[in-house]
Order: C-alpha cells, then sequence, then structure tokens
C-alpha cells in the first residue's frame, strides 16, 4: 500500500512514517501543509493520504479542506484525518456528503499500528472508518428526533461498532455473538433507518451517515 | 474659554422690585404728556407758536404711537427682568418730563427742573443692556454705576446752572427762574456741561455694551442700545451746538422721545421672541426626563446639548456618547457651576445666546442638570463595561495562547512518543511488547486528560468554528441531552463566548443527569439582541444552582444581563443571558 503522510509536526509525521514503514506499508512522501500534500498526491496518486486536520497557516481546517478536494479530483486516493481534538463536527462535516474512503482517527489511536494498518485498508477498500471515542460521542447525543432512538441497545452497539470501521465479523467477536445474528440485527438496524436494499458496503456506509447526521 | 459661560445661579438675587412703582409713574407721566400735548393742541393758546400748528398735530400722533411703544416695553419685560423694567421706564420718564417744559400751567422752576430729566434718558437706556438678567459682569455693574453718576451731575448741573429765560431755544415759552448757582454759571456752560456729561455718559455706556464678555443682553437688544446711546449723544452734541438756533429745542426732546420708544419697541421684540424661546427650552426639558427621546425633537433655538464629564475633559451626549467634534465657535452656550461646565447648549444658527439664557427657567436647569447626571453615569458605566471587556479579552487571549501551547508542544511530543512506542512493541517478541504495554497505556490516558484540559482552558472550536459548532458540540459531549434551538447570524468573539460561557453555567447545574433529564438551549439573535436561554429539567436528577460568575461577567461586560432562576420544586432552572451584539 502506498501512502502520503502529511502533519506540520516533523516529531510526528516522522514518528508516523516509522510506525508505516515498520509495518511493511510503503511512504511515498511526507507534507509539512496542504500545498505539499495536495502536489504529492497528485504527482505519486497513493492509495491513502493521512492527513492531520490542523495544518499551517492557520491551524483550524486545512486538512479537512485538502481531504475534500483530494476525494474530489483523486477518488482513487483514500484519506484517513488525523486529529488531535475531539471534534464530532469536522467529522461530520466531511464525511456528511460522502464518507465512503474516508477515515477520521484521533492521534493517540493510530499509534497502536494494528488499529493504523486495519484503518488504512478500510479506507483505501472504500469504506468509512470513525474513531470509537467519536462514535461514542456522537451515540450518546440523545436527540428526541432522532431516528436512533428507535434502535434496541443492541442495535445501537452495531451501529458503533459498524462505524468504528468493524466487519460483522468484527462486530460479533467483541459483542460475544453469532454472525449469524450480527446480519439479522443489521438488517432490521438498516430498515428501522428506512434504508432500502442495496450492496451491504453502501448500506453500512448510509447507516454510518445516519449516525452523522442525528 | 471659547464659548459663552454664566454661572447657574441657584435662585434670582432677593432684591426690591421696584419695577411696578417705576412703571405706574412712568405711565402715569405718559399719560400726562400726552393729555397735556393734546389740551395744548385744542387750546387757543398755543404754547409753542415755533412749530405750527399741524406740525404740533403730528407730533402728538408720534409722540402718542411713542410712549405706548415704551409703556409697552416697559410692562412685557416688567415680569421676567425687573431692572430692566425700571431701566426703560427711567429711560421713558427721562425722554417725556423734557416736554413739559413748554407748559404755561406748571410753575416756573418745575418746568426749568423738567429739562434737567433728560441725562437720565442716556442712564436708562444704558442700564437696558448692562442690567439684562443674564449675569452682568462686574464691569458692566460698574459701568451702569457710572453712568447713573454722570447722569445724576449732568442733571444737577442743568438744575443749578440752568437759566430757561437765557436759553434762546425756551426763552419765548419758560419763565424766569434764578437758578442757584446764576453767579459762577452761564446758562450756556450749564448746558454745554450738561450735554458734555451725556456725551461722556453715552460713551461709556456704549463701551461697556459693547465690550461685555460672558452672557450679556440678546444682541438686538444690544445693538438698539448702542444705538440709542449714540443718538443721543448726537442729539446733546447737536444741542449745545445749536444754542442760538431756537427752533431746534422742541424737535431734539421729541427724537428723544423716538429713540427711546425704538429701544422699548426692541424690547417688546425681544419678551415676544423669549417666550417662544422659554417654550422651546421647557420642552428640551421634558425630552430630557424621558431619555429614550432626548434630543431627538429639540427644536428652535436649541439644536442639542452636551454634558461636561466632571474632573475629565469630554464631553458627552444624552446618551452617555464621547462627543467627538467641538460645536461651531459662537454656536453654544455653556452653563457651568462652581465646580466646574456642566453642560453646553448647541443653538441654531440665527438663535441668540442671551435669549436662550433667559429662556432658563429653574425647573428646565434642574431638569439639565439631571440629565447631565443621567449621562455621564451611563458614560462612566460604558467605560467600566470597555475595561471589563478589555480584561475579559486579554484573559481568553491568555488561554488561548495557553491552549495552542499546549496542543503544539506537550501533545505533539505525547503523541511522537505514543508513535515510537507503538512502533517499538510492534517490532519486539511478544513478551517485551508486553513490559512496555503499561506505559502505552499511559502516554495514551495523558493525552486524552491533556485534551480535556486543554479544551477546558480554552474551546478552540468556539474560535475557529463559530458559536453554533461550539454549542452543538458542547451539547453532544455533555451528559445532559440538550435540544438546540439555534437561529443566529453572525455574532464577534466577546458575544459568542458570553453565550457559551453560559450555556457552560446553566448545563453544569445537573449533578447526576438521569436518563429523564432534558436541557433545552436556544439562542436567538433578533436585530442586536443575544437571548441565550437554557432550560433545564432535572428528570429525578439533582439540580444545583449554578455558578454564573464567569458567564455573568462577560455578559455585563457587554451592557446585558443574565438572570438564574432557582432551583425549582419539581426540578426545572432557568438561565437566561440578554446580550447586546450590535456593533
Amino acid at each position: 500500500m502506498r501512502v502520503v503522510v502529511a502533519d506540520d509536526v516533523m516529531l510526528v509525521r516522522s514518528g508516523l512514517a516509522r510506525l508505516l514503514a515498520d509495518a511493511g506499508v510503503e511512504i511515498v512522501g511526507e507534507a509539512a501543509d496542504a500545498d505539499d500534500l495536495l502536489r504529492m498526491v497528485a504527482l505519486d496518486q497513493p492509495d491513502v493520504a493521512i492527513v492531520d486536520i490542523r495544518m499551517p497557516p492557520t491551524h483550524t481546517d486545512e486538512g479537512l479542506v485538502a481531504a475534500r478536494r483530494i476525494r474530489e479530483r483523486y477518488p482513487a486516493t483514500a484519506v484517513l484525518l488525523l486529529s488531535q481534538y475531539l471534534e464530532p463536527r469536522y467529522a461530520q462535516r466531511l464525511l456528511a456528503d460522502q464518507p465512503g474512503g474516508l477515515g477520521y482517527l484521533l492521534k493517540e489511536r493510530v499509534s497502536e499500528v494494528a488499529v493504523l494498518v486495519d484503518a488504512l485498508r478500510r479506507v483505501s477498500e472504500g469504506e468509512c472508518v470513525i474513531d470509537p471515542t467519536i462514535v461514542a460521542r456522537l451515540m450518546q447525543r440523545r436527540r428526541p428526533d432522532s431516528p436512533l432512538t428507535l434502535l434496541t441497545p443492541r442495535e445501537q452497539d452495531i451501529l458503533a461498532l459498524m462505524a468504528e470501521g468493524r466487519s460483522n465479523a468484527g462486530i460479533a467477536g467483541e459483542l460475544g455473538i453469532s454472525e449469524r445474528t450480527i446480519e439479522a440485527a443489521s438488517a432490521q438496524l438498516f430498515r428501522k433507518l428506512g434504508l432500502e436494499p442495496s450492496p451491504d458496503l453502501n448500506r453500512r456506509v448510509l447507516a454510518v451517515l445516519t449516525l452523522l447526521r442525528s | 474659554m471659547r464659548g459663552v459661560t454664566t454661572v447657574v445661579e441657584a435662585a434670582p438675587a432677593p432684591g426690591r422690585d421696584t419695577s411696578a412703582i417705576a412703571g405706574a409713574l412712568t405711565t402715569a407721566t405718559a399719560a400726562v404728556t400726552v393729555l397735556a400735548s393734546a389740551l395744548a393742541l385744542a387750546g387757543d393758546d398755543d404754547p409753542w407758536s415755533v412749530v405750527g400748528r399741524r406740525a404740533l398735530a403730528w407730533l402728538l400722533l408720534v409722540e402718542l404711537a411713542a410712549v405706548a411703544v415704551m409703556v409697552a416695553g416697559v410692562w412685557a419685560v416688567r415680569g421676567q427682568h425687573p431692572r430692566v423694567s425700571t431701566a426703560l421706564a427711567v429711560a421713558t420718564a427721562g425722554s417725556l418730563l423734557p416736554l413739559w417744559a413748554g407748559w404755561p400751567w406748571l410753575p416756573g422752576p418745575a418746568r426749568a427742573g423738567m429739562l434737567a430729566a433728560a441725562p437720565f434718558t442716556v442712564a436708562g437706556v444704558a442700564r437696558v443692556a448692562l442690567g439684562w438678567p443674564t449675569g452682568p459682569s462686574p464691569g458692566a455693574r460698574r459701568a451702569g454705576r457710572a453712568v447713573l453718576v454722570l447722569a445724576g451731575a449732568a442733571g444737577l448741573v442743568h438744575v443749578l446752572g440752568y437759566n430757561p429765560f437765557a436759553d434762546p431755544g425756551c426763552a419765548r415759552v419758560c419763565d424766569d427762574v434764578r437758578p442757584l448757582l446764576e453767579k459762577v454759571l452761564a446758562t450756556r456752560a450749564a448746558v454745554a456741561m450738561t450735554c458734555l456729561l451725556s456725551v461722556v455718559a453715552a460713551g461709556v455706556a456704549a463701551t461697556a455694551v459693547l465690550r461685555a464678555r460672558g452672557p450679556r443682553a440678546p444682541r438686538s437688544v444690544s445693538g438698539v442700545v448702542v444705538f440709542a446711546l449714540a443718538t443721543l449723544a448726537v442729539l446733546s452734541a447737536v444741542r449745545w451746538a445749536s444754542w442760538a438756533d431756537r427752533a431746534w429745542l422742541e424737535p431734539l426732546l421729541a427724537l428723544e422721545v423716538l429713540v427711546v420708544a425704538v429701544v422699548g419697541a426692541v424690547v417688546c421684540g425681544v419678551m415676544i421672541r423669549t417666550a417662544r424661546t422659554r417654550a422651546a427650552v421647557d420642552r428640551l426639558g421634558l425630552q430630557l426626563s424621558d431619555p429614550a427621546t432626548a434630543m431627538r425633537q429639540v427644536s428652535g433655538a436649541i439644536r442639542g446639548v452636551q454634558f461636561a464629564v466632571p474632573g475629565d475633559a469630554r464631553w458627552v451626549d444624552a446618551a452617555g456618547r464621547d462627543v467627538r467634534d467641538p460645536p461651531a465657535r459662537g454656536r453654544y452656550v455653556v452653563l457651568s457651576d462652581p465646580s466646574g461646565p456642566v453642560l453646553r447648549l448647541l443653538l441654531a444658527r440665527r438663535a441668540d445666546q442671551g435669549e436662550v439664557l433667559a429662556g432658563l427657567t429653574p425647573a428646565t436647569r434642574l431638569a439639565l442638570r439631571n440629565a447631565q447626571l443621567a449621562a455621564v453615569a451611563t458614560a462612566r458605566l460604558a467605560e467600566v463595561q470597555a475595561s471589563q471587556r478589555r480584561v475579559v479579552a486579554l484573559s481568553d487571549a491568555e488561554r488561548r495562547r495557553i491552549e495552542r501551547d499546549l496542543h503544539d508542544g506537550a501533545q505533539q511530543r505525547l503523541v511522537s512518543v505514543a508513535f515510537h512506542l507503538g512502533a517499538a512493541m510492534a517490532g519486539i517478541d511478544p513478551a517485551a511488547a508486553t513490559r512496555l504495554a503499561s506505559p502505552y497505556a499511559r502516554v495514551r490516558g495523558a493525552l486524552a486528560q491533556l485534551r480535556e484540559l486543554a479544551h477546558g482552558i480554552f474551546p478552540s472550536v468556539l474560535a475557529n468554528e463559530g458559536l453554533e459548532a461550539a454549542l452543538d458540540e458542547l451539547a453532544t459531549a455533555s451528559d445532559v441531552p440538550a435540544i438546540l434551538d439555534i437561529r443566529i447570524d453572525k455574532v464577534v468573539d466577546a458575544v459568542a463566548m458570553a453565550a457559551y460561557a453560559t450555556v457552560v453555567a446553566a448545563l453544569e447545574s445537573v449533578e447526576r443527569p438521569s436518563s429523564a433529564t432534558r436541557a433545552q438551549i436556544s439562542v436567538v439573535q433578533d436585530g442586536e439582541t443575544l437571548t441565550v436561554r437554557v432550560e433545564v429539567a432535572a428528570g429525578g436528577a439533582s439540580v444545583v444552582a449554578p455558578d454564573v460568575t464567569d458567564a455573568a461577567d462577560r455578559v455585563g461586560a457587554l451592557g446585558g444581563h443574565l438572570t438564574r432562576s432557582d432551583p425549582a420544586q419539581d426540578g426545572t432552572m432557568t438561565v437566561t443571558a440578554v446580550i447586546p451584539c450590535g456593533s
């Protein structure tokens, strides 16, 4: 897998690159700001771009803007956004349009190399990965008018794990129930959220979208 | 001092009002003069054969009109300016009494004495301007006294040294009266001295009127008085110069009457205008007692009011706002008290400072004084709020800097440590990796804590994405499920921070939220007001009165107010902040 890393802090950038290199991921470029990043993506067409949300000059949402541009211009390049903050709104803003091929993780989470590599693989396959802490925040938001209120606690757990990018097998393992039960529960969940039958991946993404938009 | 200053007197100086007596005497004098002239015209005996019967008839008509105007002036001004009324009465009497000199039915010495009243015309006319009650300066008072002394001296010289029989102008109609000083002072010399003293008195008076500093009589009054004094001086000079020509005396006396009549007419006109100005000033007082409409509809002579801030060389308007541009020179009047200027009235282009000052009643002054206190209090409050805003802004800037430092420094280093630990753990055997698991977990725990800490110091989402995003995140992160109703345009940072702090304080009132706990957060911008309202329904959880100090400070600094209901029995509580968010 070919990856570009963009973070304005050299320590973080090099740490991340080292982590990925050790895990056998090919680093094709390291960018210190959004312009660098876009140039490298245009040049190398990597599979995934790992992007820090806050980059110079304003340290607000430069990474977010760059991520959106990458997804528009280079659909083959997935984007994994990294943030040090719990900013569900950033995730919402970006993912609410087109969650496929996008991930949003807290920096401390990706120091776990298995999690990072797994997330990279998932986003490059067109899935959507959201940090569990942020998912927990979103689930916690019990808006009275949200369709999420229709879900049973079990279905809510399944949706949260879906949002984290887990497969049915992963969810089954996490909850300690059979994969078959998960499939049945997911179908029920999709129906409650008003999602028509369609390829499973697409529906999973749409379910996460419902969560983000709630 | 560029403007015109007057001392706001607490009350008019008490004194005997002699204007009624003076007015009555003058009216009587005028009546007798007119009556006598009419009788003289009707009678066979023509006392003034020098002028023809027809001329006498015209003279009578003019005299009648002049007398009417003079008496009207005396009475018109009496109520407000008794001293001016008395002065005008003296001038009127001084100009009319000499006419009696020609009437044969008066005893000789009395007729001769009547001519001695003429110099008092000058004194009376002068004091019409110098005695205007808007605060005569000491110089004007001295000049007024000097003119009276000069007129008295002229009259005395006349009485002592004038032999009417020796006066060609009077010889035909006057009895021979032997004056006391006949031996020492020739009649001609007495007349010359009288005329000279009158001219000097007129000169002194005119100079005093023209050079008067500070508040003075209305311009029209000063102007007509100077004109009258000049004319009287010229008439005196002519009287002396035309000594030998007997045809001159009567027309001169008649002209003096006319001159005083002009002064009386102007005084009448000024009093009519003053009544209008006074009405305008009264309206001003009324408007100032109602700050909402204050100064919007000031009409007439007064265009506006500005208030002095005591101990501060600046002026504010009725709403307490700083006045940047000073008013045009001479187009305003400053009212002061012993501690300094109180306020200044801005005048319309043609308004007269003297008239405006004359229009100030004690009640209006009180209203103006109250308006000053209110305006100054508002201005001072604005200063305090501005200083409070600066303190809050400074503290926010500092907190933001600390938050950035944490993010750019400690957090990044910890993240990098976590990466390196992660890499190390991936590359070594599981047994060694297990030993690294604990420090790794601690680093991640420290990162999570640091993140919460940085967010608590300053919610960067508020600065980066605005109030709506920040409240949304706050509601998301809060343990209390909240319904948001946010309808805002763009608000400045300080207002956003105040609204945010209000919501934070309100949500913290729930100690241990239950599943039934709800919060309703509404933030609505309506024109220039942002209303933040948070209703918390505890739903079984305990609700405490939240600590709203920080929020209240922020809201107060912006000129708004924050109210908090005490937690009710049913566990509901409301915090409301109304924040002005206009520019």
